[in-house]
Protein backbone atom coordinates (compact mmCIF):
# COMPACT_ATOMS: atom_id res chain seq x y z
CA UNK A 1 0.00 0.00 0.00
CA UNK A 2 2.67 2.49 0.53
CA UNK A 3 4.43 1.48 -2.47
CA UNK A 4 1.20 2.51 -4.18
CA UNK A 5 0.66 5.80 -2.26
CA UNK A 6 4.84 6.68 -3.08
CA UNK A 7 4.50 5.60 -6.76
CA UNK A 8 0.96 8.03 -6.68
CA UNK A 9 2.72 10.57 -4.83
CA UNK A 10 5.83 10.60 -7.58
CA UNK A 11 3.12 10.26 -10.71
CA UNK A 12 1.86 13.65 -9.84
CA UNK A 13 5.02 14.98 -9.40
CA UNK A 14 5.77 13.96 -12.79
CA UNK A 15 8.89 11.88 -11.72
CA UNK A 16 8.27 8.34 -12.07
CA UNK A 17 9.71 6.02 -14.90
CA UNK A 18 7.54 4.06 -17.61
CA UNK A 19 8.10 1.19 -15.70
CA UNK A 20 6.59 2.48 -12.52
CA UNK A 21 3.69 4.32 -14.30
CA UNK A 22 3.10 0.52 -15.71
CA UNK A 23 3.15 -0.77 -12.18
CA UNK A 24 0.59 1.62 -11.50
CA UNK A 25 -1.62 0.83 -14.00
CA UNK A 26 -1.50 -2.76 -13.49
CA UNK A 27 -2.45 -1.95 -10.40
CA UNK A 28 -5.58 0.01 -11.12
CA UNK A 29 -6.62 -3.09 -13.93
CA UNK A 30 -6.32 -5.56 -10.80
CA UNK A 31 -9.20 -6.24 -9.00
CA UNK A 32 -6.96 -5.95 -5.80
CA UNK A 33 -7.38 -2.24 -5.47
CA UNK A 34 -7.48 -1.10 -1.69
CA UNK A 35 -10.95 1.42 -1.05
CA UNK A 36 -8.75 4.30 -0.88
CA UNK A 37 -7.15 4.09 -4.08
CA UNK A 38 -10.59 3.72 -6.01
CA UNK A 39 -10.71 7.76 -6.51
CA UNK A 40 -7.21 7.13 -8.90
CA UNK A 41 -9.15 4.28 -10.54
CA UNK A 42 -11.47 6.00 -13.32
CA UNK A 43 -8.43 7.94 -13.86
CA UNK A 44 -6.59 5.28 -15.03
CA UNK A 45 -9.15 3.51 -16.81
CA UNK A 46 -9.99 6.48 -19.04
CA UNK A 47 -6.42 6.90 -20.14
CA UNK A 48 -6.31 3.11 -20.90
CA UNK A 49 -8.93 3.60 -22.90
CA UNK A 50 -7.64 6.40 -24.36
CA UNK A 51 -4.60 4.77 -25.52
CA UNK A 52 -6.35 2.16 -27.12
CA UNK A 53 -8.28 4.34 -28.80
CA UNK A 54 -8.23 4.08 -32.86
CA UNK A 55 -9.90 6.62 -34.97
CA UNK A 56 -12.58 5.27 -37.34
CA UNK A 57 -11.77 7.22 -40.45
CA UNK A 58 -7.96 7.65 -40.74
CA UNK A 59 -6.97 11.46 -41.93
CA UNK A 60 -6.82 11.84 -45.27
CA UNK A 61 -3.39 12.99 -46.26
CA UNK A 62 -3.19 16.26 -48.77
CA UNK A 63 -1.83 14.01 -51.94
CA UNK A 64 0.67 15.76 -54.09
CA UNK A 65 -1.93 15.90 -57.31
CA UNK A 66 -4.22 17.87 -55.11
CA UNK A 67 -1.30 20.20 -55.02
CA UNK A 68 -0.53 20.74 -58.30
CA UNK A 69 -3.91 21.22 -59.37
CA UNK A 70 -3.68 24.28 -56.50
CA UNK A 71 -0.43 25.55 -58.08
CA UNK A 72 -1.95 25.19 -61.23
CA UNK A 73 -5.09 27.58 -60.16
CA UNK A 74 -1.98 30.20 -58.81
CA UNK A 75 -0.30 29.64 -61.77
CA UNK A 76 -3.41 30.38 -63.89
CA UNK A 77 -3.99 33.80 -61.67
CA UNK A 78 -0.14 34.90 -61.73
CA UNK A 79 -0.41 34.71 -65.54
CA UNK A 80 -3.87 36.39 -66.14
CA UNK A 81 -2.12 39.33 -64.07
CA UNK A 82 0.67 39.72 -65.90
CA UNK A 83 -1.26 39.31 -69.36
CA UNK A 84 -3.49 41.94 -67.59
CA UNK A 85 -1.15 44.38 -66.38
CA UNK A 86 0.71 43.66 -70.21
CA UNK A 87 -2.56 44.82 -71.89
CA UNK A 88 -3.15 47.61 -69.23
CA UNK A 89 0.62 49.01 -70.18
CA UNK A 90 0.18 49.15 -73.69
CA UNK A 91 -3.50 50.70 -74.08
CA UNK A 92 -1.86 53.77 -71.47
CA UNK A 93 1.16 53.59 -73.76
CA UNK A 94 -0.70 53.59 -77.07
CA UNK A 95 0.52 55.89 -79.73
CA UNK A 96 -1.13 59.02 -79.43
CA UNK A 97 -2.82 60.56 -82.41
CA UNK A 98 -0.66 63.95 -83.18
CA UNK A 99 -3.11 67.42 -82.37
CA UNK A 100 -2.77 70.40 -83.38
CA UNK A 101 -1.31 72.78 -81.51
CA UNK A 102 1.30 75.85 -81.90
CA UNK A 103 3.71 76.61 -78.95
CA UNK A 104 4.50 80.39 -78.78
CA UNK A 105 6.76 81.92 -76.54
CA UNK A 106 6.66 78.78 -74.67
CA UNK A 107 3.38 78.43 -73.82
CA UNK A 108 1.38 75.69 -75.53
CA UNK A 109 -1.72 76.72 -77.32
CA UNK A 110 -4.42 74.21 -78.27
CA UNK A 111 -6.10 75.88 -81.11
CA UNK A 112 -6.32 73.78 -84.40
CA UNK A 113 -7.32 76.95 -86.46
CA UNK A 114 -4.27 78.71 -85.49
CA UNK A 115 -1.82 75.30 -86.47
CA UNK A 116 -3.67 75.10 -90.08
CA UNK A 117 -3.24 78.68 -90.95
CA UNK A 118 0.12 79.33 -89.84
CA UNK A 119 1.37 75.78 -91.57
CA UNK A 120 -0.91 77.30 -94.56
CA UNK A 121 0.75 80.07 -94.82
CA UNK A 122 4.55 78.43 -93.92
CA UNK A 123 3.51 76.38 -97.11
CA UNK A 124 2.24 79.12 -99.02
CA UNK A 125 5.59 80.80 -98.25
CA UNK A 126 7.80 77.95 -99.80
CA UNK A 127 5.60 77.61 -102.80
CA UNK A 128 5.93 81.22 -103.32
CA UNK A 129 9.96 81.02 -103.33
CA UNK A 130 9.93 77.54 -105.43
CA UNK A 131 7.85 79.59 -108.01
CA UNK A 132 10.12 82.73 -108.18
CA UNK A 133 13.09 80.75 -107.87
CA UNK A 134 11.65 77.97 -110.73
CA UNK A 135 11.12 80.46 -113.02
CA UNK A 136 13.81 80.16 -115.47
CA UNK A 137 13.32 76.42 -115.42
CA UNK A 138 9.48 77.24 -116.59
CA UNK A 139 11.21 79.30 -119.75
CA UNK A 140 13.48 76.07 -120.84
CA UNK A 141 10.23 73.94 -120.33
CA UNK A 142 8.60 76.95 -122.67
CA UNK A 143 11.53 76.38 -124.88
CA UNK A 144 11.18 73.10 -125.05
CA UNK A 145 7.48 72.96 -125.97
CA UNK A 146 8.53 75.52 -128.51
CA UNK A 147 10.95 73.37 -130.46
CA UNK A 148 7.90 70.44 -130.47
CA UNK A 149 7.46 71.45 -134.16
CA UNK A 150 11.03 71.10 -135.16
CA UNK A 151 11.05 67.48 -133.64
CA UNK A 152 8.11 66.31 -135.91
CA UNK A 153 9.84 68.06 -139.19
CA UNK A 154 13.25 65.60 -137.76
CA UNK A 155 10.53 62.84 -137.46
CA UNK A 156 9.16 63.46 -141.17
CA UNK A 157 12.69 63.40 -142.94
CA UNK A 158 13.28 60.36 -141.39
CA UNK A 159 10.22 58.85 -142.20
CA UNK A 160 11.24 60.04 -146.12
CA UNK A 161 14.61 58.48 -145.66
CA UNK A 162 12.62 55.20 -145.17
CA UNK A 163 10.26 55.70 -148.08
CA UNK A 164 13.58 56.48 -150.54
CA UNK A 165 15.22 53.37 -148.97
CA UNK A 166 11.99 50.87 -149.98
CA UNK A 167 12.20 52.19 -152.96
CA UNK A 168 15.72 52.34 -154.12
CA UNK A 169 15.35 48.27 -152.87
CA UNK A 170 12.29 47.77 -155.43
CA UNK B 1 25.89 37.08 -66.39
CA UNK B 2 28.60 38.64 -66.61
CA UNK B 3 27.73 38.58 -70.74
CA UNK B 4 24.64 39.75 -69.87
CA UNK B 5 25.44 42.99 -67.50
CA UNK B 6 28.33 44.06 -70.62
CA UNK B 7 25.12 43.69 -72.98
CA UNK B 8 22.98 46.06 -71.07
CA UNK B 9 25.98 48.19 -70.21
CA UNK B 10 26.62 48.80 -74.28
CA UNK B 11 23.26 48.81 -75.17
CA UNK B 12 22.63 51.87 -72.67
CA UNK B 13 26.17 53.55 -73.92
CA UNK B 14 24.61 52.98 -77.70
CA UNK B 15 21.26 54.91 -76.70
CA UNK B 16 23.13 57.72 -74.48
CA UNK B 17 25.62 58.14 -77.47
CA UNK B 18 23.39 57.75 -80.37
CA UNK B 19 23.59 60.72 -82.76
CA UNK B 20 20.91 63.68 -82.31
CA UNK B 21 17.69 62.46 -84.80
CA UNK B 22 15.33 64.89 -86.29
CA UNK B 23 13.09 64.25 -83.91
CA UNK B 24 14.97 65.10 -81.03
CA UNK B 25 16.12 68.52 -82.51
CA UNK B 26 12.66 69.23 -82.78
CA UNK B 27 11.96 68.11 -79.09
CA UNK B 28 14.92 69.95 -78.06
CA UNK B 29 13.82 73.22 -79.81
CA UNK B 30 9.76 73.00 -79.61
CA UNK B 31 9.22 74.44 -75.97
CA UNK B 32 11.97 77.13 -76.36
CA UNK B 33 10.48 80.90 -76.34
CA UNK B 34 12.83 81.96 -79.13
CA UNK B 35 11.36 79.27 -81.45
CA UNK B 36 7.58 79.21 -82.16
CA UNK B 37 6.30 75.57 -82.93
CA UNK B 38 3.49 74.34 -84.49
CA UNK B 39 2.04 70.86 -85.59
CA UNK B 40 -0.81 69.58 -87.48
CA UNK B 41 -2.22 65.75 -87.26
CA UNK B 42 -5.53 65.63 -87.25
CA UNK B 43 -7.22 67.49 -89.89
CA UNK B 44 -4.57 68.42 -92.87
CA UNK B 45 -7.59 67.91 -95.21
CA UNK B 46 -8.21 71.25 -95.04
CA UNK B 47 -4.72 72.23 -95.92
CA UNK B 48 -5.47 69.74 -99.03
CA UNK B 49 -5.67 73.23 -101.37
CA UNK B 50 -1.91 74.29 -100.14
CA UNK B 51 -0.23 70.92 -99.95
CA UNK B 52 -1.31 69.28 -103.28
CA UNK B 53 -0.85 71.02 -106.99
CA UNK B 54 -2.29 68.82 -108.78
CA UNK B 55 -4.87 70.06 -111.31
CA UNK B 56 -7.30 67.67 -109.55
CA UNK B 57 -8.71 67.87 -106.83
CA UNK B 58 -9.02 64.36 -106.02
CA UNK B 59 -5.68 63.82 -106.20
CA UNK B 60 -4.86 66.47 -103.67
CA UNK B 61 -7.16 64.76 -101.24
CA UNK B 62 -5.30 61.49 -101.71
CA UNK B 63 -2.18 63.11 -101.22
CA UNK B 64 -2.62 64.19 -98.50
CA UNK B 65 -4.32 61.61 -97.01
CA UNK B 66 -1.10 59.76 -96.99
CA UNK B 67 0.36 62.71 -94.86
CA UNK B 68 0.49 61.64 -91.12
CA UNK B 69 1.97 64.73 -89.97
CA UNK B 70 3.08 68.29 -90.34
CA UNK B 71 5.68 70.31 -87.88
CA UNK B 72 7.36 73.37 -87.99
CA UNK B 73 9.71 75.10 -86.04
CA UNK B 74 10.24 78.42 -86.65
CA UNK B 75 13.14 81.36 -85.39
CA UNK B 76 11.56 84.46 -86.08
CA UNK B 77 14.18 86.98 -83.91
CA UNK B 78 16.83 87.09 -85.92
CA UNK B 79 19.14 85.74 -83.27
CA UNK B 80 22.38 84.82 -85.95
CA UNK B 81 24.42 82.98 -83.14
CA UNK B 82 21.50 80.68 -82.27
CA UNK B 83 20.71 80.53 -85.80
CA UNK B 84 24.24 79.35 -86.49
CA UNK B 85 24.29 76.87 -84.36
CA UNK B 86 20.70 75.72 -84.77
CA UNK B 87 21.78 75.09 -88.67
CA UNK B 88 25.22 73.41 -87.49
CA UNK B 89 23.09 71.00 -85.29
CA UNK B 90 20.51 70.69 -88.06
CA UNK B 91 23.58 69.45 -90.65
CA UNK B 92 24.82 66.72 -88.33
CA UNK B 93 20.54 65.42 -88.09
CA UNK B 94 20.71 65.83 -91.72
CA UNK B 95 23.92 63.94 -92.17
CA UNK B 96 23.52 61.06 -89.62
CA UNK B 97 19.85 60.86 -90.62
CA UNK B 98 20.70 60.06 -94.21
CA UNK B 99 18.68 62.70 -96.26
CA UNK B 100 19.06 63.22 -99.67
CA UNK B 101 18.92 67.15 -100.94
CA UNK B 102 15.57 67.36 -103.41
CA UNK B 103 15.58 71.04 -103.76
CA UNK B 104 17.91 74.19 -103.13
CA UNK B 105 16.51 77.27 -104.63
CA UNK B 106 17.55 80.73 -103.71
CA UNK B 107 15.82 84.31 -104.86
CA UNK B 108 16.09 87.47 -103.26
CA UNK B 109 18.05 86.35 -100.25
CA UNK B 110 15.67 83.67 -99.46
CA UNK B 111 16.64 80.03 -99.68
CA UNK B 112 14.82 76.66 -99.66
CA UNK B 113 16.34 73.41 -99.46
CA UNK B 114 14.40 70.37 -99.52
CA UNK B 115 15.48 66.94 -98.43
CA UNK B 116 14.03 63.74 -97.78
CA UNK B 117 14.25 60.30 -97.50
CA UNK B 118 12.80 56.86 -96.99
CA UNK B 119 12.96 55.45 -93.74
CA UNK B 120 10.85 52.45 -94.55
CA UNK B 121 8.63 50.58 -96.91
CA UNK B 122 6.93 54.16 -98.27
CA UNK B 123 7.12 55.84 -95.15
CA UNK B 124 8.89 58.86 -95.69
CA UNK B 125 10.34 61.87 -94.08
CA UNK B 126 10.53 65.78 -96.42
CA UNK B 127 12.17 68.28 -94.34
CA UNK B 128 11.92 72.05 -96.17
CA UNK B 129 14.37 74.32 -94.97
CA UNK B 130 13.24 77.93 -95.47
CA UNK B 131 15.82 80.64 -94.77
CA UNK B 132 16.29 84.25 -94.81
CA UNK B 133 18.43 86.86 -92.83
CA UNK B 134 15.96 87.58 -90.07
CA UNK B 135 13.90 84.16 -90.16
CA UNK B 136 14.46 80.11 -90.33
CA UNK B 137 11.95 77.75 -90.65
CA UNK B 138 12.10 73.90 -90.39
CA UNK B 139 8.91 72.13 -92.35
CA UNK B 140 8.72 68.31 -91.18
CA UNK B 141 6.34 66.70 -93.59
CA UNK B 142 5.62 62.72 -92.53
CA UNK B 143 3.85 60.20 -94.42
CA UNK B 144 3.27 56.98 -96.46
CA UNK B 145 4.08 57.92 -99.60
CA UNK B 146 6.91 57.44 -102.47
CA UNK B 147 9.36 59.92 -103.68
CA UNK B 148 7.34 60.88 -106.41
CA UNK B 149 4.63 61.83 -104.01
CA UNK B 150 6.41 63.75 -101.71
CA UNK B 151 8.01 66.03 -104.10
CA UNK B 152 4.77 66.51 -105.72
CA UNK B 153 3.52 68.23 -103.32
CA UNK B 154 5.15 71.40 -104.23
CA UNK B 155 4.84 70.45 -107.72
CA UNK B 156 3.16 73.74 -109.39
CA UNK B 157 0.02 73.91 -111.58
CA UNK B 158 -0.12 73.15 -115.37
CA UNK B 159 1.89 76.14 -116.20
CA UNK B 160 4.35 75.49 -113.91
CA UNK B 161 7.53 73.53 -113.34
CA UNK B 162 6.63 69.99 -112.10
CA UNK B 163 9.54 69.31 -109.62
CA UNK B 164 9.50 65.47 -109.54
CA UNK B 165 10.26 65.64 -113.23
CA UNK B 166 13.43 67.97 -112.75
CA UNK B 167 14.56 65.87 -109.48
CA UNK B 168 14.27 62.59 -111.07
Amino acid sequence: MERINELLEKYFRGETTLTEENELKNYFRSNKMSKEHAVYQLMFRTFDEESNETTLQPVEKIKPEQKRIKNRWIQAFAYTGIAASLVLALWVQRPKQPENFAVLSGNKIQDTEYAEKYTEKKLNQVNDILNRSMKPMQKVQNVGKGLQPIQKISNIREQLNEIQNKLQIK
Amino acid sequence: MKKMLTLVAVLFFMSVTQAQTLQSLFEKYNDDERFTYVTVGNGMMNLANVIGRHEHPNKNKEMVSKMKSIKILTLEDGNTALMKSFMQELDKVLESGKFETAIEARDKGEKVHIYYRLSAKDNADMLIVTRDKSELSLIWINGKMSKEEMLQTFSCNGNSVKIEEIVS
